[in-house]
């Protein structure tokens, strides 16, 4: 996966595009499996940590990283079958907003393996996923969204004797990006 | 048999005309007069607008002098955004680059209140009456109701100042009765003069100019490419353009009937796929509803029931020369 991709993806994951840039993104990852595998491993990790990490506990992630790397140092080697999934989250280490949590995550599900978390993950593998069909649909509607969006502002300024329907236009356009 | 003097026949020849104003035009005056006064003062409010479930606080300021309006808008509520008009260049302010700002041939004539100037005209489909006065934002108001003649239109509500002509309070109201959007000022002051300062916009926001569209982007078509054969009663075609609005330049067709009150929009473009759905969507007021045709899309919209998007959408085909 190019840096490129885990940037995008990253910042998809923390609902960070709009416009073209959702469209693109949503574009290549339904073209591309790994792109999927990637996705479901960013949420999948996010919900462990946000699961397992109260307020209190974030603001020391990076220290907790650290000391984690230090005495540690195997987390991030591959293991086993986990080969493909490991090399992806240690390459997440560019996309900054989830570098901390992804590191972490490796750790948790590592222990998860060793039988006591098993059944959270069953339960989160479950909230996660996502089925190809899902994928589709989510883009889908995006796209529609956003296809009605500009429609909308189209309407608003090219109707110009609409009376109340025209009711300011511009707070429509000024005020549409605040809702997310 | 009692004289009558030429100032009593005066009084006599003009009461009957007097009582058919009051009647029947007293609400069609209301309307004129704040649709002028709107334009035409000085003044300083903040108000609440309300669509869907979304609310939000703004304050405007308007000033006209001999050089022409100018207008300020500002969000008190959520991200700062400002919206400033001065002598037909608009320009938007935000705290970030935000992408959603639309080119427009020209300033919108109405803005930012986009009222009606013809409101006689709308008699045919809809019903103008006077009802009683309420009290907005400490304002003594004239309370005129529009209902429409059909389930295919919103009515509306204007609640006017009575010493200014100011509109206090609006709204829409769907077929059911029901409130969709509404707006009300909850202070509102008129001014002899406003002062520079206060058409400024904040420091350390981001100029964004809305500029007219590059004439390659948009043409206004010179020949129908469709019909519509079930269009609602009192709706007229008011423009015709069409309009790269897209990355990748795909012209669309955009058709705006109008009642004069009410608008709709017809978007027509290619079909990019087959996996595309039709069906109805809302938001807030504002209903749409997708029709595929094989080769076209076609998205009917406006602040409309959905039954008349329906009806819209569904009955337009190709002009068949």
């Amino acid at each position: 996966m190019s840096n490129e991709n885990r940037e995008w993806l990253s910042a998809l994951v923390d609902g960070e595009l709009s416009g073209d840039e959702l469209r693109r993104a949503l574009d290549a990852l339904r073209d591309d499996p790994q792109l999927q595998a990637s996705w479901q491993a960013y949420h999948l990790i996010r919900d462990g940590v946000s699961s397992n990490l109260n307020d209190g506990v974030a603001p020391q992630l990076h220290q907790r990283i650290s000391t984690a790397l230090e005495s540690e140092p195997t987390v991030l080697a591959p293991r086993g079958g986990r080969r493909s999934w490991a090399k992806q989250i240690t390459g997440l280490a560019i996309a900054a907003s989830v570098a901390g949590i992804a590191i972490l995550g490796v750790q948790r599900m590592n222990n998860m393996e060793g039988g006591s978390g098993v059944p959270q993950l069953a339960e989160n593998a479950e909230y996660i996923r996502m089925e190809p069909t899902q994928l589709a649909e989510r883009e889908r509607e995006a796209a529609n969204s956003e296809t009605l969006d500009r429609y909308l502002v189209n309407h608003n300024e090219y109707s110009a004797n609409s009376g109340i329907q025209g009711v300011l236009p511009y707070v429509r356009i000024v005020g549409h990006k605040s809702v997310k | 048999m009692m004289p009558i003097n030429p100032p009593r026949l005066l009084t006599l020849l003009l009461l009957p005309l007097s009582f058919t104003v009051t009647a029947g035009e007293d609400a069609t005056h209301w309307l004129e007069r704040m649709s002028q006064a709107v334009h035409q003062l000085n003044y300083d409010g903040t108000f609440v607008y309300m669509h869907g479930s979304e609310l939000e606080t703004m304050r405007l300021i308007h000033a006209v002098d001999g050089s022409g309006e100018r207008e300020r808008l500002v969000s008190l509520s959520g991200p700062s955004r400002e919206v400033i008009r001065e002598h037909g260049q608009v320009t938007c302010y935000l705290p970030q680059k935000t992408a959603l700002v639309a080119n427009h041939p020209e300033v919108p004539p109405g803005f930012p209140l986009n009222l009606p100037t013809h409101w006689a005209q709308l008699g045919e489909v809809y019903e103008l009456k006077l009802q009683g006065e309420s009290r907005i934002a400490g304002k003594q108001a004239r309370h005129v109701a529009i209902v429409p003649r059909d389930g295919l239109r919103y009515g509306q509500n204007y609640w006017i100042d009575s010493e200014s002509g100011l509109l206090l309070r609006t709204d829409i109201v769907d077929e059911q009765g029901k409130v969709v959007e509404q707006l009300e000022f909850t202070s509102l002051e008129v001014m002899t003069k406003v002062a520079p300062q206060m058409l400024q916009p904040e420091a350390g926001s981001q100029a964004v100019q809305v500029t007219p569209a590059e004439p390659a982007a948009m043409t206004v078509s010179q020949t129908l490419h469709w019909q519509v054969a079930e269009l609602p009663a009192g709706f007229e075609l008011e423009l015709q353009r069409q309009h790269a609005m897209n990355d990748n330049g795909v012209a669309v067709e955009h058709l705006i009937f109008s009642d004069g009150l009410s608008s709709v929009s017809v978007f027509i473009e290619p079909r990019l796929g087959s996996d595309e759905s039709g069906g109805s969507s809302q938001r807030g007021s504002v209903n749409a509803y997708t029709h595929l045709l094989p080769e076209q899309r076609v998205t009917v919209l406006g602040e409309v029931p959905l039954v008349t998007v329906k009806q819209i959408a569904l009955s337009i085909a190709p002009l068949t020369q």
